[in-house]
């Protein structure tokens, strides 16, 4: 069984898959990879199902050791990983990469975007609780012991049972070694704002029309008061015109609630599964990754969209996915075809 | 009574009663929580990945990638039709145990003050009514319960504690509710129950479902403890 040690640890790095969506109705938030796009593309680089366990590394990443030959992937946020052993080589992201036993590995400050995903084949292996491996933090539960990883820790590797990509460019002698292509990966924001799509929610028309024109039209500041339950987000308050009470209710992760102080916060992944305040928005699902990688800081801008367009934007993503096992060599049709020369992904 | 079906984003459905009977209400969202939870477990096409039950509504999630908001919203309408031959079976009733020794409760002596009444008057009243979990929320495992007696309504606390044990039985408003893990918290607390309501490493992690009746049931302090020694 291959070990991965933590040498030293970053700013707030925890064991993610894609949650448990199914005890919503205990009080338990889903959780999971705040991007689920670039968890799921870098399981699918080293030939694990889309739940294997991922690291999810947030702004500032660790020093890694691994104690074992391991093939990796790193995907989302821009962290320039490097090997810190004799020689210093940049670790890519986007590809699958075999790493050497003894390799080390320091994530550095992300470049652009928040959070990076580290996924090993057979997945990071942590007792499954309510059928996840996912850290809820708030509620000191899954991933490692419930909590952030800290320097010292071991992570045990699960055993690789998917199907094998191809590892033909795989040098058992280097430090690190890696296929020339590389999969096209999520688009980060650039710039200071980020414009996600938003379908409208059922209480916007409960706004004064000027807030709801405001909503449109204005950017919204992450707040450092931002996490994986949700951004608070600031700007000239947003009004309501009733403001009576609701019970509680479902909400959803991309919810926009609008409590009484006329702040928005974004649901994230962590966040409760009902809420008591109105409901003005929701992030579309394909927007969702995007918003995971904004960060305190950054503004957003809320653009409306439709159920149509939210559906066939997800399709897209979902199509981008199944491109990355073809290029894995997962797919025999397209092994046989020779299709694994052609790289499809565009310098980022 | 038909309820209103709308999309709560794109990959999530809110299904929402208006009625003035809480009890008719109370018991369609049961219904139909238990119909739609079929569709959880099934591997069909036709699934869903949560379904949330709450006061006057439930949430259902579905996965983008299988169905659109307008297949979802169809399936639960088939569900609808459904529910209404079906008997409304009784549901399950939960004793709980609580101890209201001074060690635990202390709103005890305040609810008591402010409605006039001895703190004995106040635990009897509380423990002869029955409940009904409305929806589990909040934190993993808190259930809201309606049925609190209005003479027992008490609003909640100017300034929320800022950690609440485990286990306290509490009043917020006209509602009951106890807190299923140390969390901050703005209710009146007048006990505390020695078993556990939320235990995320059993297969149902969760004591109460939305939908279960709760009774109260006063222990002593030694059997509190002893309760206690047992799990």
């Amino acid at each position: 069984m291959s070990i991965v040690r933590v040498i030293r640890a970053g700013l707030l790095t925890t064991v993610q898959d894609l949650g448990r969506p199914g005890f919503r109705q205990f009080g338990v938030p889903t959780g999971g990879a705040m991007d689920s796009f670039s968890h799921e593309l870098a399981n699918r680089l080293v030939g694990n199902s889309p739940t294997a366990a991922t690291l999810e590394m947030t702004l500032s990443g660790d020093e890694l050791e691994f104690l074992a030959p391991t093939l990796i992937a790193i995907t989302g946020a821009e962290f320039s990983p490097i090997t810190t052993n004799s020689e210093q080589l940049s670790v890519p992201q986007n590809k699958p990469v075999h790493v050497s036993a003894g390799t080390r590995i320091r994530f550095q400050t992300a470049q652009r975007g928040c959070r990076c995903y580290l996924a090993v084949a057979g997945g990071f292996s942590v007792p499954e609780i309510m059928g996840s491996r996912s850290t809820l933090l708030r509620a000191k539960l899954g991933g490692l012991q419930g909590r952030a990883l800290k320097s010292g820790d071991e992570l045990s590797v699960g055993d690789f049972k998917g199907a094998e990509p191809d590892v033909a460019f795989v040098n058992e002698r280097a430090a690190i070694s890696f296929p020339a292509w590389f999969v096209r990966p999520l688009a980060l924001p650039a710039g200071d704002v980020v414009t996600l799509r938003v379908l409208p929610g059922e209480h916007s028309s409960m706004m004064s029309a000027e807030s709801q024109s405001r909503f449109r039209d204005e950017s919204f500041l992450i707040t450092s008061q931002s996490d994986r339950m949700g951004y608070r987000l600031a700007a000239t308050p947003l009004m309501l015109e009733n403001t009576s009470d609701m019970l509680s209710e479902g909400t959803a992760m991309g919810t926009v609630q609008l409590p009484p102080d006329g702040r928005p916060i974004l649901l994230m992944a962590d966040s409760a599964p009902t809420g008591g305040y109105r409901r003005i928005a929701h992030v579309i699902s394909a927007d969702l990754p995007l918003a995971a990688q904004a960060r305190p800081g950054q503004f957003l801008r809320f653009l409306e969209t439709t159920m149509e367009e939210a559906r066939i934007l997800f399709q897209k993503q979902r199509a981008d996915l199944d491109h990355a096992i073809t290029m894995a060599g997962l797919m025999p049709a397209v092994r046989v075809s020779g299709g694994l020369t052609e790289p499809t992904g565009s310098v980022p | 009574m038909m309820p209103s079906i709308r999309p709560l984003g794109d990959s999530a459905v809110i299904i929402h009663w208006s009625s003035a009977d809480d009890a008719v209400i109370s018991r369609s969202v049961r219904q139909l929580t238990d119909v739609l939870n079929t569709f959880v477990t099934s591997d069909s096409a036709a699934c869903f990945t949560a379904v949330v039950p709450a006061f006057t509504s439930i949430t259902v999630h579905f996965c983008l990638s299988r169905m659109s908001f307008q297949q979802a919203a169809r399936i639960i309408e088939q569900a609808l039709s459904r529910t209404e031959d079906l008997p409304a079976g009784p549901p399950a009733v939960i004793e709980i145990p609580v101890c209201f020794d001074e060690l635990f409760a202390p709103d005890l002596a305040d609810v008591a003050g402010r409605h006039q009444l001895e703190c004995d008057e106040v635990i009897r009243r509380f423990c002869d009514a029955e409940y009904s979990v409305r929806m589990i929320g909040f934190s993993p495992g808190f259930p809201y319960l309606s049925g609190l007696p209005m003479e027992l309504a008490t609003p909640r606390r100017n300034s929320p504690r800022l950690k609440v044990p485990r286990g306290s039985v509490a009043i917020g408003g006209t509602q009951a509710g106890i807190y299923s893990q140390e969390t901050p918290g703005g209710w009146n607390i007048i006990g505390r129950t020695p078993i556990s309501l939320f235990s995320a490493e059993l297969t149902r992690p969760c004591l109460l479902t939305a939908g279960d009746q709760v009774r109260f049931v006063p222990i002593s302090v030694e059997e509190f403890h002893r309760w206690q020694d047992e799990q």
